[in-house]
């Protein structure tokens, strides 16, 4: 009988007979947590009566998701709570890992209804920060320059909001770097142990950070990171008023496949709700990695001078 | 039946892309554009817009898995469009996937405005713009392999975009492409703006009642001063200024000899036969 594998996943606990080197520990026995379910299965090459369909991804009337990578694999999602996997012939565990903590990933907890920001987190001082931003702003490269300076990963690139406690709580997700060499180099984190292809003969490279478990962090801030051009110099200010949190692509992770899900509203007031909630600062780095030190001392500095909302 | 949605507004790095899109949004929208604020900038091929729109991670696939993709970023764009034309700046060669799609495939096409510009005086500006030297850059307007974006991986927010060298770009696009093609040079749109502002406008199926304005709305004085007064979004740091001279010609001072014969030896069939020489 394969062996079962149990990850912490997002606020779930995901059971796979796959082992993944960049999900933390399952939560202690007495912490309840709905499961997710990877079943190695054959999944069919595409789903019925399809409403929306990419390259790579499709959605049924019934919201299942089929994920298609042709190198590593076909996912089927269902429900959030189950994920049949068809690996092909000559897939990767690296490739495979890839895909299921993001592309999938994005699926099962918008199935879910659960409230993913686009946004590495780190926890400072028992709190967490959220990095948010579209692709290539840097939002991993400053979440490991942190590491590297004594914050903990929570999650890369995709961090869960939990909104029903008193206060919104990140919870662990996926926690490896994925990073560009350029960036590797520049974080400061290069020596901190091995990094790996994040698929083979990909630039992008992985490495795991601190895989034990921890309990939902408290968010205390949203550094909504830009970049530095010609009108805009490096610094960071607070957003205020409901201009802060838009556009909402930059915020919530693959809002357009939360609109063919039928998330899209209620995405929309989560956000709104945690807008009023949470400070959100807009984070403009230096436009050259070279500058990470300064990023870094503008993030620190922004959060020391922050107050928390109520 | 629906028309195509695209006309592909399409040049080589530095042959006047930007003040062509500004003259057609000041020609639709009847006002003076402003250059921080364009209603045609468009990025390229933004990483962010290509996640978003497929719902995927463009930075765990492969260059091959996103180059398959790329036509379908521009069906699922003019599917968020309603039919509406849109006009798009392109920097790449025309080019088919490994897999033999068209990148900017026809049955999405109206057509491409191919705007093409003396190689020396792009030397010159592009040189400039990316802060390198000029022999540099006469190397890689001759090299068939260069690429602008993402090409070997790299924390950037534009995808691969394949450029070749200058002859092989304009001829990918005006002898290869299966598709409409209004050819406009630099410098005709300088010598004569308001004829050739309203014939691009034409071909891309826009009325061009206001082509007097458009040329005169986007005059080098008139965004030059803007760029001094606010700067420009667009300038990257490694550039003084983005709208630099705005005129034809200034090879002649700037280029050496050696230099601007090597520019005629790599690219003088493609040169003979535009005008340049």
């Amino acid at each position: 009988m394969t062996e079962l594998h149990r990850y912490s996943f997002f606020g779930t606990v995901l059971r796979t007979p796959l082992a993944l080197d960049v999900l933390p520990a399952p939560p202690p026995a007495d912490i309840a947590a709905d499961q997710v379910t990877l079943t190695l299965d054959d999944v069919p090459q595409e789903l019925p009566n399809v409403v929306w369909s990419s390259p790579f991804l499709s959605v049924g009337p019934d919201h299942r998701v089929l994920v298609d990578v042709a190198a590593v694999g076909r996912f089927l999602v269902s429900d959030g709570r189950e994920i049949r996997f068809s690996p092909a012939s000559d897939a990767t565990p690296a490739a495979v890992q890839s895909i299921l903590l993001s592309i999938v990933a994005g699926a099962v907890l918008h199935q879910r209804g659960a409230f993913p920001l686009h946004a590495s987190c780190v926890e400072m001082d028992g709190s967490a920060i959220a990095i948010a931003g579209p692709a290539a702003r840097g939002k991993s490269t400053l979440a490991a320059a942190l590491v590297a300076r004594g914050a903990r990963l929570i999650s890369d690139d995709i961090s869960v909001v939990q909104t029903g406690t008193d206060a919104p709580c990140v919870v662990q997700g996926a926690l490896g770097m994925r990073l560009w060499p350029d960036a590797i180099d520049s974080a400061g984190v290069a020596p901190c142990g091995e990094w790996t292809p994040v698929r083979p003969g990909h630039a992008k490279h992985v490495h795991a950070a601190n895989l034990s478990w921890m309990a939902p962090a408290p968010l205390r801030a949203i550094l909504r990171l830009e970049v530095e051009n010609a009108i805009s110099p490096p610094g960071w200010r607070l957003l205020h008023g409901p201009a802060s949190a838009a556009p909402m692509q930059n915020f919530i992770y693959r809002i357009n496949l939360s609109r063919h899900l039928g998330r899209f509203e209620s995405l929309c007031l989560n956000l709104m709700g945690l807008a009023d909630h949470v400070p959100i600062i807009e984070l403009r780095r230096p436009n050259d990695l070279g500058a990470l030190e300064t990023t870094v001392s503008m993030a620190r500095d922004a959060i020391a001078n922050v107050r928390p909302m109520r | 039946m629906t028309r195509s949605p695209y006309v592909w507004l399409v040049s080589y790095p530095r042959s006047g892309n930007t003040w062509l899109r500004l003259a057609l949004e000041a020609l639709i929208e009847g006002a003076s554009p402003r250059i921080n604020r364009q209603r045609l900038s468009t990025p390229v091929t933004n990483r962010g817009e290509f996640d978003e729109l497929l719902c995927v991670e463009s930075s765990e696939l492969t260059d091959a898995e996103i180059e398959e993709a790329r036509p379908e970023l521009y069906r699922a764009l003019a599917n968020n469009r309603s039919g509406c034309l849109i006009l798009r700046k392109v920097h790449d060669r025309y080019w088919r996937t490994s897999g033999g799609q068209a990148v900017f495939p026809c049955d999405i096409s109206r057509g491409a405005v191919y705007l093409v510009r003396d190689p020396r005086d792009i030397a010159i500006s592009l040189a400039d713009f990316w802060g390198k030297s000029i022999d540099w850059t006469i190397d890689f307007m001759a090299d068939p392999n260069t690429a602008i974006g993402r090409p070997g991986g790299g924390m950037i927010d534009q995808l691969k975009q394949p450029l070749g060298a200058w002859s092989d770009h304009v001829t990918s696009w005006i002898d290869n492409a299966p598709l409409p093609i209004h050819l406009l040079r630099y410098e005709d749109m300088l010598a004569e703006p308001s004829r050739r502002i309203a014939e691009a406008a034409r071909f891309a199926g826009l009325n061009d009642g206001g082509s007097e304005f458009a040329a005169m709305a986007t005059n080098f004085g008139a965004l030059r001063r803007q760029e001094d007064a606010e700067g420009f979004v667009e300038r990257p740091s490694t550039a003084q200024r983005f709208f630099r001279q705005g005129k034809s010609g200034a090879w002649r001072q700037l280029l050496t000899s050696t230099q601007s014969r090597r520019i005629e030896r790599d690219h003088g069939a493609m040169m003979r036969r535009l005008g340049y020489a």
